[in-house]
């Protein structure tokens, strides 16, 4: 049948421009934020995901691998026991270890927590796509008593560079007993990076034994006890015990037997994790939110195809003149049936278009907002299959929702026959 | 005359029409016969059966009962698909009014009784043209000059050339048979004349026979033959 009923139907709707348009908007607009929705929600579970990245294994005291996870990079929840230095030292020697980065917690600063950790934190720690802390001002921590703080802790308490703080023994809301004998002068303020980091105050290792000098069993020492603040120091404040330890291997084909290895080590009860892995689980976990949002965004793109059929149906009666026109010169009612389903195709075609065009608009607008502000880089790609497949399942339920006036108009069109009932 | 001139184009015995089995019939013919060439007039008031004769000449409606032949095909025998191409092969058609679609431009309009018909497009092949250029020659022909109104709408058009303009569509690519529902009520008296003219000339230099229906009985002159549909039709609101 060389009936070319696309050109038809697109006639039909350019003379019907207006109501046309403005379907395609409500379409658009709709598919605009399905695919929005959908790109945070990937960014963030992406993000999420990579909260911490580049590290193989994170190793702590035996418990829980989501316990361990939460202590060691949310800096949620504390840990129930340390490892022992001696640990530490002996899996930082392996054959198959790259590198070992001990981190320390228990200390807190107005709410935020202090990580104790190594020079090398600044070196080995990635997030996101293997990004590299940097530094907004200033350096990592050269002295004792100096801290790097995160975007975060600096935005929200006004620091800058210079500045002193005092840290607080403990990690509750409010500050009992605090090292206010030993202040901390910030050397620099890390750039967002949209994980726990941006939340932390790092401290040498040193520092963290420096400060509790005297401390027995939790308690502050005795007053006038006091410890040197001289760099000089730093060879006698070897720390006893770490809280964590992020390792980073020569080989990743290594993880697995690693992990075993610790996880069987035979001088202390030790649990290592992968990151990733303990990461989607806690995600699929707590990842209810993210489900609600794409509802909602269905639901959207529904209503505006709810629309679409409604302004479809209520034209219809203005259209019965054309339709007995089309049956005089010899259409069948299944082609008056494909016209009106074909134009809802092509109204749900160019809507989506046009909302992809809006999403890819909007990306380039907020992805530097999202990124300074969120900490997570939305990447503005070539569509990807998935957000093709939901392109291509708005376009059928267009046509799904074209088939209610186009069976209507189809029934009309076999009982009006070629008279015209106005 | 030829032998397919003195054919029957129209052949209808005890023909009969109810919506539904146990309604009263709503049209009941006991005999109609229509030649070859013929340009009949069909005279009608509303609640005639008018439009239910047209639909079943059309093919879009299947008698409840009886014979009817269309160019000596029983359209009853036929499969709807079958009877949808039939009418676009062999009818023409031209309302009332509005008979055009308002985003197509005139040729667009004319060229649409092509799209749906092979047997058309066939029949401008044989004669050496492109429908386009059939359709520019038929329009031309009445009086419509596709150039200087091809860029209009066709709703910019007067009653009386959209009128020329869906005769044109009813006669290109040669049909046998062209049906007219009341083609004139929408003009005026001059407009109409004329058209009346133009219509019977130009179907019979198509060699197309004619069915006009009207209930404007004064329109009667100049047609070969006049049928009143009430005095043939015995059923349905016929008689009150």
């Amino acid at each position: 049948m060389n009936f070319p009923l696309k050109r038809l139907a697109l006639r039909s709707l350019l003379n019907r421009w207006v109501t046309a348009s403005l379907t395609i908007t409500a379409i658009a607009l709709s598919v605009g934020l399905l695919l929005g929705v959908e790109k945070v929600r990937t960014g963030a579970q992406d993000s999420f995901s990579n909260t911490i990245s580049g590290t193989d294994l994170i190793v702590g005291a035996r418990g829980g691998a989501v316990q361990l996870l939460l202590y060691s990079v949310f800096r949620i929840g504390d840990a129930t026991n340390n490892i022992s230095w001696e640990s530490y030292q002996d899996m930082r020697a392996w054959r198959e270890v790259d590198w070992a980065v001990p981190i320390s917690l228990g200390d807190s600063h107005r709410g935020f927590r202090v990580v104790g950790t190594t020079g090398d934190y600044f070196k080995h720690y990635r997030f996101g796509r293997r990004q590299s802390l940097t530094f907004n001002a200033g350096q990592p921590y050269a002295a004792l008593f100096e801290a790097a703080i995160g975007a975060d802790v600096a935005e929200e308490l006004g620091y800058s560079v210079g500045d002193k703080i005092i840290l607080a023994h403990g990690v509750g809301a409010f500050e009992f007993a605090k090292h206010d004998n030993k202040p901390f002068t910030i050397s620099g303020i890390l750039a967002k990076t949209g994980t726990p980091v941006d939340r932390s105050v790092h401290v040498s290792l040193e520092a963290i034994e420096a400060i509790h000098i005297g401390w027995k069993d939790g308690r502050p020492p005795r007053a006038g006890l006091t410890v040197s603040t001289e760099v000089g120091a730093i060879q006698e404040l070897q720390p006893t015990a770490v809280t964590a330890v992020m390792l980073g291997l020569k080989s990743r084909m290594a993880v697995f037997s690693v992990q075993r290895r610790i996880n069987t080590y035979r001088e202390e009860p030790l649990l290592a994790i992968l990151p990733g892995v303990a990461l989607q689980q806690l995600w699929d976990a707590i990842g209810g939110l993210e489900t609600a949002l794409l509802a909602i965004s269905i639901l959207v793109v529904g209503t505006g195809f709810l629309g679409m059929t409604a302004v479809s149906l209520s034209g219809l009666n203005e259209r019965r003149r054309e339709m007995a026109i089309l049956r005089s010169v010899g259409a069948r009612p299944v082609h008056v049936f494909l016209l009106l389903v074909v134009e809802s195709g092509v109204l749900a075609a160019i809507g989506a278009l046009i909302g992809a065009g809006i999403l890819y608009v909007a990306l380039v607008v907020a992805q530097p907002i999202i990124q300074v502000r969120l900490g997570f880089s939305l990447p503005i790609d070539w569509p990807s299959t998935w957000e093709m497949t939901l392109l291509g399942l708005v376009i059928v339920a267009g046509v799904i929702s074209g088939f209610i006036p186009a069976l209507l108009a189809y029934r009309r069109s076999l009982a009006d026959g070629m008279s015209i009932r106005v | 005359m030829t032998a397919q001139q003195q054919a029957l184009i129209v052949e209808a015995h005890d023909l009969s029409f109810r919506w539904r089995p146990r309604d009263p019939d709503v049209l009941a013919i006991e005999a109609l016969e229509i030649k070859a060439g013929e340009r009949v007039f069909i005279e009608g008031p509303s609640g005639s059966g008018k439009t239910t004769l047209l639909n079943l000449l059309a093919g879009v409606l299947k008698p409840s009962a009886g014979r009817l032949l269309v160019l000596g095909q029983d359209l009853s025998g036929l499969p709807v698909r079958r009877r949808d191409s039939f009418r676009s092969d062999h009818i023409g058609f031209v309302f009332q009014s509005f008979n055009l679609m308002p985003y197509l431009s005139l040729i667009e309009n004319v060229l649409l009784a092509c799209r749906f018909s092979k047997r058309r497009r066939e029949r401008i092949a044989a004669a050496g043209r492109t429908p386009e250029a059939e359709a520019r020659r038929l329009l031309a022909h009445l009086g419509l000059e596709a150039k200087d109104l091809a860029g209009r709408g066709v709703n910019r058009l007067s009653t009386g050339q959209q009128q020329r303009v869906a005769v044109a569509r009813a006669l290109i690519g040669q049909p046998e048979l062209i049906i007219c529902d009341e083609p004139t009520s929408a003009l005026d008296a001059d407009a109409r004349e004329a058209f009346l003219t133009l219509l019977r000339a130009e179907t019979e230099a198509a060699g197309a026979s004619l069915i006009f229906v009207s209930h404007d009985r004064a329109l009667a002159p100049g047609f070969d033959r006049t049928i009143a549909l009430q005095a043939i039709n015995c059923g349905g609101m016929a008689g009150q």
